[in-house]
Order: C-alpha cells, then structure tokens, then sequence
C-alpha cells in the first residue's frame, strides 16, 4: 500500500509540474496575443490615415534615427504587408493558445483521477485498520 | 448584449454565500479601478493634441524668417531662422512621419480626438456598467447582514 501511495504521489508530483509549465507558457501566449492586437491596431490607423493621402504627399519612414522619404505606394504597401504578417501571426498565437488550453484540461483531469485513486486506497486501508 | 450577461449574473446572486459576493465585490472594485486610470490616460492624450492645435494655429501666424532657437539636446539650443512655417511633421506611428501643411496637421488632429472621444465615450459606458453592478452587489450584501441580524434578534428573543 506505501508504494502505491508513493508513486501515486510522486506521479501528481510531476503532472502537477508539468501544469505549472503549461500555466507559464499560456501567459506568454496571451501577452504575446495583446502585443499583436495593438500592433494591428497601430497599423490599422497609419494604413486608414496613409489611404487620405493625395499621391504626391511626402512620406518619410524612421530608419534608426534616419527620416528617409518614400513613395506613398511603397508606404501603403509595406503597411499591408505587416498587417498580413500580424494576422498570420495571431492565427497562429490562438491556434497555440487553443492547443495549450486542451493540453491542461487534459492535466487537470488526470491529476484529479491520480488525486481520488489516492483517496480511495488510504480510505480502504483507514477501513480495514478499523475492523 | 452585456446588459442581458449582467442580469443573467444577478439571478442567482441570492444564492451566493456573502463571501462569494465579497469576492466579486473585490473584483469588479479593481476592474473599475483600472478602466478609471485608462480613462485619465485618456483625457491627457486629448489634452496633448488639443495643445498640438493651438501651436499649429500660432506657427501659421508666425513670420516667415522668424528667429528661434532649436533644441539639440535637452540643455543645447542652436539660434535658427523660422523657413517654412506652412510646413509640419505629423508622426503617423509604427515609424511613418507625413510632410503636411498647418491645415492638415490641424484636420489630422481633429480625426485623431474624434477617435479619443469614441473610444473613451464606450470606456465610460462600460465603467457605468460595472458601477450598476456592484451597486447590485451593495443591496444584495445589505439584505445578507440585515437577515443575520433578525436571526440574532430571533434567538435573543427565544431566549428570554
């Protein structure tokens, strides 16, 4: 019965640190995720703004400290670009997130089953030592 | 929409243990808390471009030639001469800087405020939410403590 209980304790042990790693990573994608929507957001509005342009209006993107002038074509383009590259990159984040959620519900559960099959066998050791 | 999940939250919240009901209280306390200081963020970016408009007016009234100093770092300044007071930078954001005029820049500043306003206006509806429900929360609390009390009244008086 001791060994029992010991590797039963010893498996939640794990399980139960291999939840907290779960937990950890789940922050990081949901702050990961945050950063995403407001780069979209940013880049939503620069895009909106960039669209009332007339076509000889002079644009100037900050190269490390360096204003270098570009064409608004360019400008428009490369701001679509990074909003495609945002979304893909959010799908992915959620697809993670998504992953992760089912991986620790799969965890909790065993570790509940782990938690009542130990129950049972001190309950029924507690049982017998008291006939 | 959100005022339905409200209600729907406050059917059973008499069947809520008061510790349940604190807990909550505690809750939706800090959540209103931060939305409050978001909405003072808020009224400085207004303030900020507010200001950006007044400057923008006072440059147009500005000379051309007109003699200032610029700042090369915080406690360097450079004599200038004013060129071209027509002409400003706006920062779009994520790096992109757009040559304008007076005018623009002002139109610019005008969108942007509108903007502000739209979001902070949904920011204040749903902090009043939030305050209607702990409202909810006070009376319901009360009407615990009140029912606790005609139970210790009740024994007293059974005592006697």
């Amino acid at each position: 019965m001791a060994d029992q209980v010991q590797m039963l304790q010893s498996k939640i042990e794990d399980e139960s640190k291999v939840l907290q790693t779960l937990q950890r990573e789940m922050q990081k994608y949901v702050e990961g995720r945050q950063k995403l929507i407001e780069q979209s957001h940013e880049n939503e509005m620069v895009k909106k703004e960039l669209d009332l342009l007339e076509p000889e209006a002079k644009v100037y993107k900050l190269i490390a400290s360096v204003l270098v002038q570009q064409t608004l074509q360019e400008s428009k383009e490369n701001v679509s670009k990074r909003l495609d590259f945002i979304g893909k990159e959010f799908k992915k984040v959620e697809d993670l997130i998504k992953e992760n959620t089912n991986k620790q519900i799969a965890k909790k559960t065993s570790i509940q089953k782990m938690q009542e099959q130990l129950y049972q066998i001190v309950q029924a050791y507690q049982q017998s030592l008291n006939k | 929409m959100s005022q339905q999940q409200e209600e729907q939250k406050a059917i059973p919240l008499d069947k809520l243990t008061p510790q349940q009901l604190l807990q909550i209280k505690k809750q939706i306390e800090e959540e209103v808390q931060q939305l409050t200081q978001s909405l003072s963020q808020f009224r400085i970016a207004n303030s900020k471009y507010e200001e950006s408009k007044i400057i923008l007016k006072k440059l147009d009234q500005t000379p051309k030639d007109n003699d200032l100093l610029v700042p090369i770092t915080a406690s360097l300044y450079v004599p200038g001469r004013l060129i071209n007071p027509q002409s400003v930078m706006i920062d779009y954001g994520t790096g992109y800087f757009v040559e304008r005029n007076t005018e623009q820049g002002s139109q610019f500043c005008d969108r942007k405020l509108q903007l502000l306003k739209e979001s902070q206006d949904k920011l204040t509806n749903i902090i009043n939410q939030k305050k209607q429900f702990m409202d909810k929360l006070n009376i319901e609390l009360q009407k615990r403590v009140m029912q606790v009390q005609q139970i210790q009244q009740q024994m007293q008086q059974q005592k006697k």
